[in-house]
């Protein structure tokens, strides 16, 4: 619950061990003025699913999602965002990062919901997903609904193979394939990862290191 | 006594009847080149006649396949090394087409390599002098150390970050790809300024420069000029045949 003009932050990160299923609730109340951010990130579980989701129930109230999703392996990382723009002028901002790798499958599940009691109201939506090898997986499910004629939505997604190119000129500067594949995967989520507080961001960089290892062939 | 001096004529680069592919597609054709330290070497040709497809060879691009041939640095087979493993025997590739890589910083990319090249743990306080006098060198804004790597850079910024790569990795063989393709004359001196930098600190740097362009050969002197054709070097001779191929083109060079 975000009272008038607040500012909420609620970041997580979570690295589960591989037999954890990881399904989670996280829903916030954001009144007039107010500023609710979640900044999710996932790495580990057999699976997960979690979509935090802001209801902007006061005027120009605010929601953010900043997630990014990590599957290494047999592992279903299912993260996305809900917002539910029920007031007039509230915006809101969806960013997701996900990395696939060794067969991992990632997926984007997300809801914006503009009411129709929601005059001028904006939302903006953008995934990126980054799929590592063959067995690897990605997929968006995106859902807009729009009740309102002033609404403003704007929906981006892309998606990257890692490729030889860009691994063969970083290699070719001294650097072991290995290092190079975590350079552009730290790259990929960097501009969520430089909104994490220095720790948070110094172990997931470190995670996504660990996790190279032996991994690129 | 002798042995030394067997070492020492021995060329830095020995290609030999060197033919690659890629996919089914047969580029080269018995290529022979050698390279001896310290000196320059002129490679021009018309566009799709396999430059770029040696330099990225003798980088070791996965993107190619060699069938027949080999390439000999510094005493050792080139052609079993991956790489990482050429790039820290010293050899460097300035890319025709540099690569983007969004969210990688270019200060901590740079002191990576640098480590790596100097065998030993550099912090960032003490990388941080060395950076800036090289970015001088190559005529780089401060400011570039904190961007991405050539991420969303210009044409000829990103042709002076692989300069400036070259000016931290301080390599012993130098291959640059058209390095002055679409730079204007002030930049096209500066790149070639802080190529004879190099080479004047480290006199026994061999220089493989691929062009298009007299211009530039007139900044950096090459020793040799070769021409090739069709995935064949054709021609070969000294710098008087820069002017050769001005005048009549590459078909009449010979
Ligand atoms: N990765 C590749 N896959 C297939 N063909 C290629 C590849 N790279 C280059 N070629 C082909 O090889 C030939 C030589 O190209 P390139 O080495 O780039 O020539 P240059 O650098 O002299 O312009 C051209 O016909 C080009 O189309
Ligand atoms: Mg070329």
């Amino acid at each position: 619950m975000v009272k008038q003009g607040a500012r909420v932050r609620y970041t997580t990160i979570q690295n589960w061990s591989g037999d954890v299923y990881n399904l989670v609730t996280k829903r916030a109340r954001v009144e007039k003025d107010g500023i609710m951010e979640w900044l999710d990130g996932n790495l580990g579980s057999k699976a997960t699913m979690k979509y935090p989701s802001c209801y902007l129930v006061g005027e120009r109230a605010y929601g953010e999602v900043l997630s990014i999703a990590y599957a290494d392996g047999a592992r279903h990382q299912d993260a996305g965002a809900k917002m539910i723009h029920i007031a007039p002028n509230t915006t809101s901002k969806i960013i997701s990062k996900s990395v696939s790798i060794r067969g991992g499958r990632t997926s984007y599940r997300g809801l914006v919901h503009i009411l129709p009691s929601a005059t001028n109201a904006r939302a903006k939506v953008e995934c990126d997903a980054l799929i590592l090898d063959s067995k690897s997986a990605s997929d968006t499910f995106p859902v807009m609904r729009i009740n309102e004629s002033s609404a403003q939505v704007e929906h981006e997604a892309t998606v990257s193979k890692l490729g030889e190119e860009k691994l063969f000129y970083l290699t070719s500067r001294g650097i072991t394939k290995e290092e190079a594949a975590g350079l552009i995967i730290n790259g990929f989520i960097e501009p969520i990862v430089k909104e994490l507080p220095l720790e948070y961001a110094v172990e997931l960089n470190r995670l996504i290191e660990l996790s190279m290892e032996g991994s690129v062939g | 006594m002798l042995k030394k001096a067997s070492i020492i004529l021995a060329p830095m680069l020995e290609i030999t009847n060197l033919s690659v592919k890629s996919e089914d597609k047969l580029i080269l054709s018995s290529v022979n080149l050698k390279v001896e330290s310290g000196t320059v070497h002129a490679l021009m040709g018309p566009n799709g006649s396999g430059k770029s497809t040696l330099a990225q060879t003798l980088a070791g691009s996965p993107a190619f396949t060699v069938t027949a041939g080999s390439i000999v640095f510094k005493g050792e087979d080139l052609l079993i090394k991956s790489p990482e493993q050429r790039a820290n025997l010293g050899i460097f590739l300035s890319f025709q087409h540099p690569l983007e890589i969004p969210g990688l910083n270019v200060a901590s990319f740079l002191r990576m390599i640098y480590n790596r090249r100097v065998g030993q743990n550099t912090l960032p306080v003490k990388f941080k002098p060395i950076l800036e006098e090289k970015m001088t060198l190559a005529h780089m804004a401060p400011e570039f150390a904190q961007r991405y790597l050539n991420d969303g850079f210009s044409g000829g910024e990103k042709k002076r970050m692989e300069i400036l790569q070259m000016l931290v990795l301080e390599p012993d063989l130098v291959i640059l790809d058209e390095v002055d393709s679409g730079l204007d004359v002030d930049a096209l001196k500066d790149i070639a300024k802080a190529v004879m930098y190099l080479k004047e600190k480290k006199p026994q740097t061999a220089i493989l420069l691929i062009t298009h362009y007299a211009r530039i050969l007139n900044l950096i002197k090459p020793d040799l000029v070769h021409i090739m054709q069709k995935g064949a070097i054709t021609t070969s001779g000294d710098s008087s045949l820069v002017h050769t191929i001005e005048t009549s083109g590459f078909n009449n060079g010979k």
